[in-house]
């Protein structure tokens, strides 16, 4: 009888190992996080369910934001979505010391060179967030439906290159996640290799 | 300054100086070489950019994997060149925290070839190339470089110049394809087995660069072990992985090289995906065919027979009138029918709500155990003579029509009683039903029916037979006795497994031999790992209300020379135990196939592939596979 509980817990112990090394999958939860904003404010997903979420990993430095931010391609789907009452979250997952670790300050500073509008700027110093959404590059990004469901993961757009001369002519993964879900349309590509630099964990 | 900067760029580009630039942008040398000074109409000769990098600096390769990105040539060639592909040569593993990417330090040459027409006229000729790249260290900085290089068009023989030297090294990292490797991968739950067959194993760690970016998460652990036809790469599958069925290609790398010669170090790997173990698929007739020899079979079973044995009994002693007699046979294979498709119809609607069940899933309920030891109870008392079955009344008929209701009911528990036991054929027979559209199903399962019932068929068609079996006198009171008492053994059978499922405790321990074979309760996990070690893994699917697992187990598996054998050769034992409903148990017969058990799996040390063992085994089969 013993020998079955133990078996059990062991089991269990195993399902639970699993279920800690699982991907985040698109079609299930999207994992909750609390992290804080530039101004000191406290922010978990869990707060914003009934909206659509958008978590953009970014990384000031890296030539690949460099190229949605200097061609302004970031800040413009950011205004378009944020003006629609979608919540966008800007995540910095850059360790201490790390390309891309910026102050609080030096991120508003950033945020407001590029004239970019996301709902917050969230940091992440420890990557703990990054990790557990499996963030592997800059850009990343993630769109999560009001029920809190993750419809879209991987890339910003289709051609993976530093040169903003492709973005006129790449097919934006998000904004495609976001029209078709917003108006109750399947989402066609849910799941893409992201590009980038790597996150500076 | 910036804004200058690309009207810099233009004026300085624009006006292109034909002489090979070494340029030194994002902390890379690039230069685009030639092997040849002078290159031949007609022939093709290798060009190639050659990157030397920063300490600590890197470019990528054409599957950049975590982070990062491929480098890319944009030609323009004269009229009558044309480009290729860029020959990578094999990369190397960029660990970066908890990403890993694939790519080149210090220096690599991305060879290209170029086609020159036969009847190409000019005598000299410019190649451009705009190179776009990304180099990182622990931060990435892009480059870009429109990059040139003048060559001279002599009619006949090429002249080499000092680079020839970079191209040969470079061609001995370039992945070759040696038709006498091959290779074949086999999902396993969220791993990729790569085998690689090859004859020469000098290496003791090989390493798999995908061509695609989600196939394989890169920063898993990559596992390599010897078999015995070559190697087996583990690898975690990507979750970004589609499921599609193309093959798996990508380079493999042998740091000792694939050929006696040490070379090459790298070889091309086009992996075809092995759908897991074959399944045997019959067509619908042999399986109905198979469906009604195990059916008959099923009626020798300990359980079985006296329930098949008080029906004719019944038959003799009361029924001499023909007619009479076909239709209580009629009706008793007409109640094993209707249980066998209601046990059908069961499957079925399970199947579709996506739960896995297979033939006796419901001895896996300790309250059906209990309910059919409550009726062989009855019935073995029955035939002790404790009291008969004509007196109780059901809902009031009496008579001839009671005597019917009961041959229905005979059916039925013949069906029930049948089904822990997998006669030899059935397990082909419930597998073809199981995986074929449910009218299929049925038609397998109605011949199986038909076959369990056939004794009673045969006595309908031709009832005369009945005159076969001796009068009724003495001899039927003795053979009443002996079949109850194996009925009574088949109650204490069943007390057994309700004890078990229950948790009251395993009686069987009591008989457990001095030398058995030592087994494992089973997980993947602990299989993989055991196969990994090397040593020959046996899996036995069994369930302690499963009858042919516990005869197999009883006289084949506690057999000393097989259990000697075991003992000697290091065969890992797993049990996968089915006696109550086990998630990880019944993903792995799906995954091998099978639908009812036994199933005896068997993986000779370093085997890629299992063999299965038939569902009646007997000692020398099991030795002939352990000592094959």
């Amino acid at each position: 009888m013993f020998k079955h509980i133990l078996l059990g817990i062991i089991v269990s112990l195993g399902f639970l190992q699993v279920n800690g090394l699982a991907q985040v999958v698109s079609g299930k939860a999207a994992p909750d996080f609390t992290l804080t904003d530039t101004y000191g404010h406290k922010h978990s997903l869990s707060d914003y369910k009934g909206k659509w979420v958008v978590l953009e990993w970014f990384n000031p430095e890296c030539p690949f934001v460099r190229k949605h931010y200097n061609s302004g391609n970031m800040q413009s789907l950011q205004k378009q979505y944020t003006s629609q009452g979608v919540i966008w979250l800007s995540i910095n997952s850059s360790a201490p010391g790390k390309q891309g670790s910026y102050t609080p300050q030096e991120f508003n500073q950033f945020m407001k060179s590029k004239g970019a509008g996301p709902t917050a700027v969230l940091i992440d110093r420890n990557g703990k967030v990054g990790r557990l959404y499996d963030a592997q590059t800059t850009p990343s990004m993630y769109v999560i439906d009001p029920q809190g469901i993750l419809i879209y993961q991987g890339a910003i757009d289709n051609i993976p290159s530093a040169d903003p001369a492709d973005i006129k002519s790449a097919h934006n993964y998000v904004s495609a996640a976001l029209d078709a879900a917003m108006s109750g349309k399947p989402v066609a590509v849910n799941t893409t290799k992201s590009y980038g630099c790597s996150v500076k964990y | 300054m910036k804004k200058f900067f690309p009207l810099l760029l233009f004026l300085l580009t624009a006006a292109r100086p034909v002489f090979a630039q070494d340029v030194y942008q994002a902390h890379t040398h690039v230069q685009l070489i030639s092997e040849q000074n002078t290159v031949v109409p007609g022939k093709t000769f290798w060009v190639g950019v050659d990157f030397k990098l920063d300490d600590s600096w890197h470019v990528y390769w054409r599957n950049p994997g975590d982070s990062g990105l491929a480098p890319k040539i944009k030609w323009d060639l004269p009229a009558g060149m044309k480009a290729g592909n860029i020959q990578w040569p094999y990369p190397e593993r960029l660990d970066v925290g908890p990403l890993t990417s694939y790519g080149y330090g210090h220096e690599v040459l991305l060879m290209v070839p170029v086609s020159v027409s036969a009847d190409f006229q000019p005598s000299k000729a410019d190649l451009h190339a705009d190179l776009n790249w990304l180099a990182c260290s622990d931060i990435c900085i892009p480059g870009k470089a429109q990059l040139a290089l003048p060559v001279v068009v002599a009619p006949k023989e090429a002249a080499f110049n000092a680079s020839k030297s970079l191209f040969d090294k470079t061609r001995q990292d370039l992945p070759q394809d040696i038709p006498s490797i091959t290779s074949q991968v086999m999902p396993d739950g969220n791993q990729w087995r790569l085998g690689i067959q090859s004859p020469l194993k000098a290496g003791e760690n090989i390493t798999f660069y995908p061509f695609r970016n989600d196939v394989i998460e890169h920063a898993a652990a990559e596992h390599s072990q010897k078999t015995n036809e070559g190697y087996q790469v583990t690898l975690t599958k990507s979750h970004l992985y589609q499921g599609s069925l193309k093959p798996i290609e990508g380079v493999a790398v042998n740091p000792a090289g694939w050929q006696a010669n040490g070379w090459p170090k790298a070889i091309v790997i086009k992996a075809p995906i092995e759908v897991a173990p074959p399944r045997t698929q019959v067509s619908f007739w042999i399986a109905c065919l198979f469906a009604l020899i195990g059916g008959l079979i099923l009626n020798l079973m300990p359980c079985v027979l006296p329930v098949l044995s008080i029906k004719v009994l019944h038959l003799v002693e009361r029924h001499p009138d023909k007619t009479i007699a076909l239709r209580h046979s009629l009706l008793y294979s007409l109640g094993i029918l209707s249980s066998v498709w209601a046990l059908a119809l069961l499957l079925f609607i399970l199947k579709a709500a996506g739960q896995f069940a297979g033939w006796g899933f419901q001895f896996q309920s300790p309250v059906f155990v209990m309910a059919v030891a409550v009726i062989l109870f009855v019935l073995a008392l029955n035939l002790f003579g404790v009291f008969e079955f004509q007196a109780p009344q059901i809902g009031g008929v009496r008579g001839h029509q009671n005597g019917y209701w009961q041959s229905f009911v005979s059916g039925i528990i013949t069906t029930v009683v049948a089904s822990p036991c997998t006669a030899p054929f059935m397990g082909t027979a419930l597998t073809a039903a199981i995986s074929q559209p449910n009218i299929v199903g049925f038609g397998i399962f109605t011949c199986l029916g038909l076959g369990l019932a056939s004794p009673f068929v045969v006595l309908s068609a031709f009832p005369s037979l009945l005159a076969f079996v001796p009068k009724p006198g003495r001899w039927m009171v003795y053979l009443k006795r002996v079949l109850g008492i194996i009925l009574l053994a088949c109650v204490v059978w069943l007390m057994w497994v309700f004890g078990i499922q229950t948790g009251l405790g395993d009686l069987s321990k009591i008989y457990k031999s001095a030398d058995h074979i030592h087994w494992q309760s089973y997980s993947s996990a602990a299989v993989d790992r055991a196969r990994q070690s090397g040593h020959g893994v046996f899996i036995d699917f069994t369930a302690d209300w499963c009858i042919n697992c516990q005869v197999n187990d009883r006289l084949v598996l506690q057999n000393q020379l097989v259990v000697q054998a075991f003992k000697d050769k290091g065969i890992v034992a797993f049990k996968a135990d089915w006696t109550k409903y086990d998630p990880a148990v019944t993903k792995a017969l799906t995954l091998y196939g099978r639908d009812s058990i036994p199933v005896y799996v068997y993986y000779p040390p370093g085997a890629l592939k299992p063999e299965f063992l038939p569902q009646l085994i007997t000692p020398t089969t099991v030795l002939k596979h352990i000592n094959h």
